[in-house]
């Protein structure tokens, strides 16, 4: 088996190898030095997905199978990415987290356009699952029902309006639009930024809070047969005090105090 | 050094590789270099040291190896460590007996270690007779898939809940194989508290799932108990022969 010798690399490559290294560590540190304890609790609650496979993962056959463990894998590298100073890269993993967790509300009941998708047929005509405005997406009757339970609380709450304006925020990086450059005049290699992983921070809380409500919505029959505390475990991801009213009522989870 | 760490050592060390040396004579006595057996490990995702120590003792490689850890932020962990297969999920669901489960294109293996010791779970009440309920479904399959030796090592931690033997003789029971004549609740006490007791009823119930699937085990089972002051973790070891 061929065995790694940093001498033997030529010499550009041997540079790259070097550097990535060397800036890779530092970003790590330099990060986990001030965000150690925030890292932590986003690991935490990213076990929430763990709860999403094993609920949906059998149930929706290879859809479930293939596209829950890329949406683990697009938050978790996110995560990664930001840890090295890569704000750009670690921003493009949160919209393909969204868009996957889109797609599997979709294809989990549309199977046979799933397998078109995966074959790469252009059926949909180059858009995606949530084209026209979530036109699919708002019309279903679990999210029709949740933005009625809240207007009739007070609150009007338009959960794709919500995802539309992150997407477009999320959609800057893949873009790059000038706010999102990883370099800066005075800087080229990417670096720890105290306001720049704040940002991310916001962003990644935000996706995660729109990504379990969409699932929530999306699979509200198999989020009914879970326990009640696993129940209240993904409630209390789903959004602030209005929007878990909202679901309690709609779908709905009956049970003394709040979450 | 976690105290988890060291209490696996401890097992790996004085139990279960001296039990793979064993299996491994037995199953392949003319693989004198490396036995390059397959094994099944649960693990806790913090490290494959079983796997590891077994390599270095030219009996497994990890290549050929399967993990299993409850999360997708431990597999992540064990694929690190170039594990042929990492499969995640939670072992107490009967999940992997359903078609898609990718250990089912993996079974038989030549070790099963069942080291619930490593795995995660809310469950407190129970877990010690889903474990055992566990061992006989994993069990039932290296039979299904025609495998006469193989070794397994099967770990529970001993916690101060009863044990509900009853509850381990309908289900097993409930799990019928031809000619078997089935468990009777009577044979055991039906609430058990004592660590002794529960011991011995892992024992006995181990010994009975292997004779109930015709398997008999070579040189009889070797038991380890380790603890720390967190935690007792109660292990058996047998090589099983059809």
């Amino acid at each position: 088996m061929a065995k790694f010798n940093i001498d033997r690399l030529p010499r550009l490559s041997r540079s790259m190898f070097e550097s990535q290294s060397k800036w890779g560590d530092k970003n790590w540190k330099d990060t986990l030095k001030f965000h150690a304890r925030e890292i932590n609790t986003l690991l935490d609650d990213m076990s929430i997905f763990d709860l999403w496979k094993k609920t949906l993962g059998y149930g929706y056959g290879k859809v479930g199978q293939n596209l829950l463990p890329e949406i683990y894998m697009d938050v978790y590298v996110s995560v990664h990415f930001a840890c090295m100073g890569l704000y750009k890269q670690s921003h493009v993993c949160l919209r393909a987290e969204l868009e996957n967790a889109l797609r599997l509300v979709y294809f989990a009941v549309h199977s046979v356009e799933y397998g078109w998708w995966c074959s790469g047929k252009d059926f949909f005509k180059k858009k995606d699952v949530w084209a026209d405005d979530y036109r699919y997406f708002r019309q279903l009757d679990e999210v029709q029902k949740f933005q009625q339970a809240c207007k009739d609380d007070g609150h009007k709450v338009d959960v794709f309006g919500t995802v539309r304006n992150l997407y477009g925020k999320l959609s800057q990086y893949v873009h790059t639009g000038p706010t999102t450059f990883i370099t800066t005049p005075d800087r080229f290699a990417p670096k720890y930024r105290k306001p720049e992983f704040g940002k991310w921070l916001n962003a990644f809380k935000e996706t995660q809070k729109c990504i379990n409500l969409i699932l929530v919505l999306g699979f509200t029959e198999d989020f009914k047969k879970l326990t009640l505390p696993k129940k209240k475990g993904i409630l209390k991801k789903t959004g602030d005090k209005k929007v878990k009213k909202g679901l309690r009522k709609s779908i709905p989870v009956k049970f003394v105090g709040a979450i | 050094m976690s105290n988890s760490t060291r209490l696996k050592d401890e097992m790996i060390d004085k139990l279960w590789l001296p039990k793979a040396r064993e299996v491994s004579s037995i199953i392949y006595p003319k693989r004198k270099k490396h036995a390059r057996m397959r094994m099944l490990t649960l693990s806790d995702g913090l490290d494959v040291d079983e796997v590891i120590k077994l390599e270095e003792a030219n009996l497994v490689t990890r290549e050929d190896s399967v993990a299993w850890v409850s999360s997708m932020n431990k597999r992540w962990r064990v694929e690190a460590e170039n594990i042929g297969l990492v499969i995640d999920g939670h072992v107490y669901d009967t999940s992997f007996l359903r078609p898609s489960c990718p250990l089912l294109v993996h079974i038989p293996f030549d070790i099963l270690n069942l080291d619930f010791g490593s795995q995660d779970t809310d469950m407190n009440e129970g877990r010690t007779e889903t474990e055992i309920i566990i061992l006989e479904k994993f069990i039932r399959l290296q039979q299904e898939n025609s495998k006469p030796k193989f070794l397994v090592i099967f770990t529970v931690p001993i916690n101060s809940c009863e044990l509900d033997s009853a509850r381990v003789v309908i289900e097993s029971n409930a799990m019928r194989v031809d000619g078997w004549v089935g468990l009777r609740s009577d044979q055991f006490p039906q609430h058990i508290n004592e660590q002794s007791e529960k011991m011995d009823f892992i024992q006995a119930m181990t010994h009975s799932v292997v004779g109930k699937y015709g398997y008999s085990c070579s040189n009889g089972f070797e038991q380890l108990l380790c603890s720390d002051s967190n935690r007792i973790l109660f292990s058996v070891a047998g090589v099983l022969v059809r």
